[in-house]
């Protein structure tokens, strides 16, 4: 079959280039230490300043962009053929200003200094809360409308809840950090970070990677997915936990990132021939490749002025969803 | 980003006043002020420190906070204003002290009102510091006083012995990677304490950013903190949680320095200099 | 024997009451048409009876019974056409009427020959060979329909339910698609379509369940139950009847006076 080979070749493709984006993103930053020095420094017994650098400032960055992105490909493409709905995205329906809402309380109020867990699992919940009440909003089978005025609701919600809290902590520099939470940045995450982020990004990544057989039935509906043996509550069930788990992990670690895993999808899905179940591993790598390339670039456009994630990916993406809207209206009409 | 580069310093200095300043009258000939209203954390402190007994009837809410003010407990002696011309109008004062970087429309609108405010630009300097002890004395009609001070400074200035701790490199780190160049007040700390300031070997001047990296890179014989010192949690504090930032303080000397010494210049900025000089001497006793 | 037997059903949408007290059982070899005006319940019979819509009373699918079967295991008895037909992502046809073997298939396993050869039977039962690499989403509502049928027909499945799968079809591929399902009666499957084309109904099922208000009204051959009186007191209509070659012919002629 010719979709088959243009789908595996498509995937190789997708692997090469995260490869070498990831390898990317550890060679730039403003220490300009050269290509061998830098790698032998990363494997070495290495202490010394280099080494450091390596290890504890552009490796945790690097994984990071590597683990986010691949959770908003992933994501993304699970909610668009969970809900049957090209416009559906972590950030777009809300989950993601929850999450940040979620890690705002848990860091703000001291909380996650005590109990570092409490930092993931307070995203992770509040992105389920996002999900379930856009879920229960737009209905089972919500309008491409619906869904998307109840996510606006959730995400202006959540993001006003956490000017709030920012507002209120009696710390000054709160309220400067609506930004990282609303537009999501990589710069001098720690290994700590990676270690807190990842467990609850496996689970989530395990969830929604097994559920590309339902997706796939998902394309003619409900009603037939569920009279192909797809057990529909259990795919909501590992859909919501599982993007609310990843999508939480990665927002609690590096704000909210927009647009990822709207793109994503939409560009990578003619290449699986329409089906979720291929778009699912796709996306997650064609992700990882954007996130670790947008944190290449705002190293690289301007390196003194740490530019946020979510700009960069914004501009790109933010037309992108124009263009959507519009040619999902032309459908309609 | 000026808040954010600055931190508490700049965000303490806008909780006050206006930004176009008019032509500093020389204020002289004028009888003495009998109720001054101070709206910004480093008028206040230096009224504070300058002002007879009775003169000065309120200072802004910052000076009694313990985190940016030297002098919160003698705040408490004062009326607390919030920076907003209405409760200012309301005490009636015949003069209001204010600095030059916060909103202009309550300073102008104080003006229009008929209300003489004198406004102070921050100072980057210990010759800034000794010029505006001396237009504060001048504008309170207290010029032995500020004199008085002046020459107190002076004394402890002269008290720490510059030199001993030639070419010792220093590094000052705030929240957020910013970290100040030359034409700072923290700079000329630094030169006071006879340290040499890693930023200006980068070629910064005021606040710049200083990536983990390179700081890593440099490798400072003191490695100077500020803006640890606050009762909530901030991102902008998690840098000194990162392991390499963890690692290089291990590695320097750490000091860390609290900012209410250095958001305002003042007489006792010179505890900056003294802390620092401290340090510098302890990271000599015990090289890396 | 019977492939599936309804014992007293009913069922409520939104707190009305939609079926009374539905029973009736469908063997092998039987092409069932279920007809009734609009809002008579033919939708939520046959999505009850894929256990799709809450309803009291039994079903037994296949001699188990409905109401504890897994998802995964139903799927296996019995296959579903649902009247929905959006098709969400621009899959090809091949791998759309694929879909249908999802439930034979064991955990991350590919298409095997078996299925390979399921897909390609069930694309030619439909005439849908010749759009083989076409995308689903640019099909005519027609051809759309005979790849939605054939996706079920390649479950395999010992019966089929089919939410008027003829509708929108062209008078050649409506009597073909008839044609087919009465094929797979005869070799040894049930099949239940519900259908608002009398004629064709008439024409091609072996028996038709007619019913009114949620209530099965009449339940026999097409003779004993498109009759002048069922037509006139349920559809409100008069109708022509005749016979071409030895099969009823009904055509509904005018409304009816009000009795």
């Amino acid at each position: 079959m010719r979709d088959a080979r243009r789908y595996h070749m498509a995937l190789g493709l997708l692997c090469a280039a995260t490869l070498i984006l990831f390898c990317l993103s550890l060679l730039v930053g403003p220490a300009g230490i050269g290509f061998f020095d830098s790698l032998s420094a990363l494997f070495s017994e290495r202490r010394d300043a280099i080494a450091l650098i390596m290890r504890e400032i552009r490796l945790p960055r690097a994984l990071l962009g590597l683990m986010v992105g691949g959770t908003l490909g992933l994501s993304g493409a699970v909610l668009q053929g969970y809900l049957r709905n090209p416009l559906a995205e972590p950030a777009l329906i809300g989950v993601s200003a929850s999450a940040s809402l979620g890690a705002v309380l848990a860091i703000y109020t001291g909380l996650s200094t005590v109990f570092p867990l409490a930092l993931p699992l307070a995203a992770l919940a509040a992105s389920v809360v996002a999900v379930v009440v856009v879920q229960a909003m737009a209905g089972r089978r919500g309008s491409v409308l619906t869904l998307i005025l109840a996510g606006v609701a959730v995400s202006s919600f959540a993001g006003a809840m956490t000017s709030l809290a920012l507002n209120l902590s009696p710390n000054p520099f709160a309220a400067l950090e609506i930004m990282f939470w609303m537009l999501g940045s990589l710069t001098d995450r720690s290994m700590t970070h990676v270690w807190l982020a990842l467990p609850f990004m496996l689970a989530g990544w395990a969830a929604l990677l097994t559920l590309g057989r339902a997706l796939d039935a998902l394309t003619l509906g409900g009603d037939t997915a569920a009279s192909l043996g797809i057990d529909m509550r259990r795919v909501q069930f590992l859909a919501v936990f599982g993007t609310a788990a990843s999508v939480g992990a990665a927002t609690a670690v590096t704000g909210a990132i927009g647009f990822v895993g709207l793109v994503v999808p939409h560009l990578l899905r003619p290449l699986t021939g329409g089906r979720p179940s291929r778009l699912l591993p796709a996306s997650a790598l064609g992700g990882a490749s954007v996130v670790l390339a947008a944190d290449i670039l705002v190293r690289v456009v301007a390196p003194e002025r740490d530019l946020k994630l979510g700009v960069l990916t914004a501009i790109v993406g933010a037309p992108f969803f124009l263009w959507l809207v519009w040619r999902e209206r032309r459908k309609v009409a | 980003m000026p808040v954010a580069r600055k931190g508490r310093s700049l965000f303490a200095l806008m909780a006050a006043v206006p930004a176009f300043a008019h032509p500093v009258l020389p204020a002289t000939a004028a009888p003495a002020p009998r109720r001054v209203v101070s709206m910004n954390l480093c008028t206040d402190q230096m009224a504070m420190l300058v002002a007879a007994p009775g003169q000065l009837h309120s200072v802004s809410f910052l000076a009694a906070d313990p985190v940016s003010s030297v002098m919160a407990p003698q705040a408490g002696r004062y009326a607390v204003n919030h920076g907003q011309a209405e409760e200012i109008f309301l005490m009636q004062p015949d003069l209001v002290l204010a600095g030059t970087y916060t909103t202009g429309a309550t300073v102008d609108l104080l003006r229009r009102l008929g209300i003489r405010v004198e406004q102070f630009a921050p100072e980057n300097s210990f010759d800034d510091i000794r010029a505006s002890l001396r237009r504060m004395g001048d504008v309170l009609g207290q010029p032995q006083r500020a004199e008085q001070l002046i020459a107190d400074l002076d004394g402890r200035l002269a008290a720490v012995k510059v030199g001993d701790h030639a070419d010792m490199t220093a590094a000052i780190y705030y929240a957020n990677n910013y970290t100040s160049g030359s034409g700072t007040l923290i700079d000329d700390v630094m030169t006071k304490a006879g340290l040499v300031n890693i930023a200006t070997k980068f070629g910064f001047a005021g606040l710049e950013r200083l990536p983990l990296e390179l700081l890593v890179l440099s490798d400072p014989d003191l490695l100077v903190t500020a803006d640890r010192d606050y009762s909530a949690p901030a991102l902008a504090q998690q840098g000194f949680e990162h392991p390499a930032f963890r690692a290089q303080a291990a590695l320097s000397g750490a000091v860390d320095l609290a900012s209410r010494y250095t958001i305002c210049g003042a007489p006792f900025t010179v505890e900056a200099v003294r802390l620092l000089w401290q340090g510098a001497d302890a990271r000599k006793a015990a090289p890396k | 024997m019977t492939l599936l037997s309804v014992a007293h059903l009913s069922a409520a949408l939104g707190g009305r009451p939609v079926l009374h007290d539905i029973s009736f059982a469908v063997g092998p070899g039987e092409l069932v048409g279920l007809i009734g005006p609009n809002g008579a319940g033919k939708s939520t019979l046959l999505r009850a009876v894929m256990g799709l819509t809450p309803a009291t009373g039994g079903i037994v699918l296949d001699g188990e019974d409905g109401r504890v079967l897994t998802a995964a295991r139903r799927a296996l008895k019995v296959a579903f056409v649902a009247q929905n037909r959006d098709v969400a992502w621009a899959m090809s046809v091949e791998a759309l009427v694929a879909l249908g073997r999802l439930p034979h298939l064991p955990r991350l396993s590919p298409l095997r020959a078996a299925d390979r050869a399921a897909v390609d039977a069930a694309m030619r039962m439909m005439d849908i060979e010749a759009y083989r690499e076409r995308q689903a989403t640019a099909l005519s509502g027609g051809e759309l329909a005979r790849v939605l049928a054939a996706r079920a027909l390649a479950q395999e499945t010992p019966l089929l339910l089919a939410d008027e799968p003829a509708a929108g079809l062209d008078p050649a591929h409506q009597i073909s698609l008839m044609r087919t399902f009465r094929s797979l009666a005869e070799q040894g499957r049930s099949v239940v379509v519900s259908t608002h084309d009398l004629a064709l109904a008439a024409r091609s099922c072996t028996r038709l369940i007619l019913l009114d208000r949620g209530r099965v009204v009449a339940d026999g051959t097409p003779e004993a139950v498109v009759t002048a009186d069922n037509l006139q007191s349920v559809y409100r209509v008069r109708a022509y009847f005749g016979e071409v070659e030895g099969r009823m012919i009904v055509l509904p002629l005018d409304l009816s006076e009000r009795t």
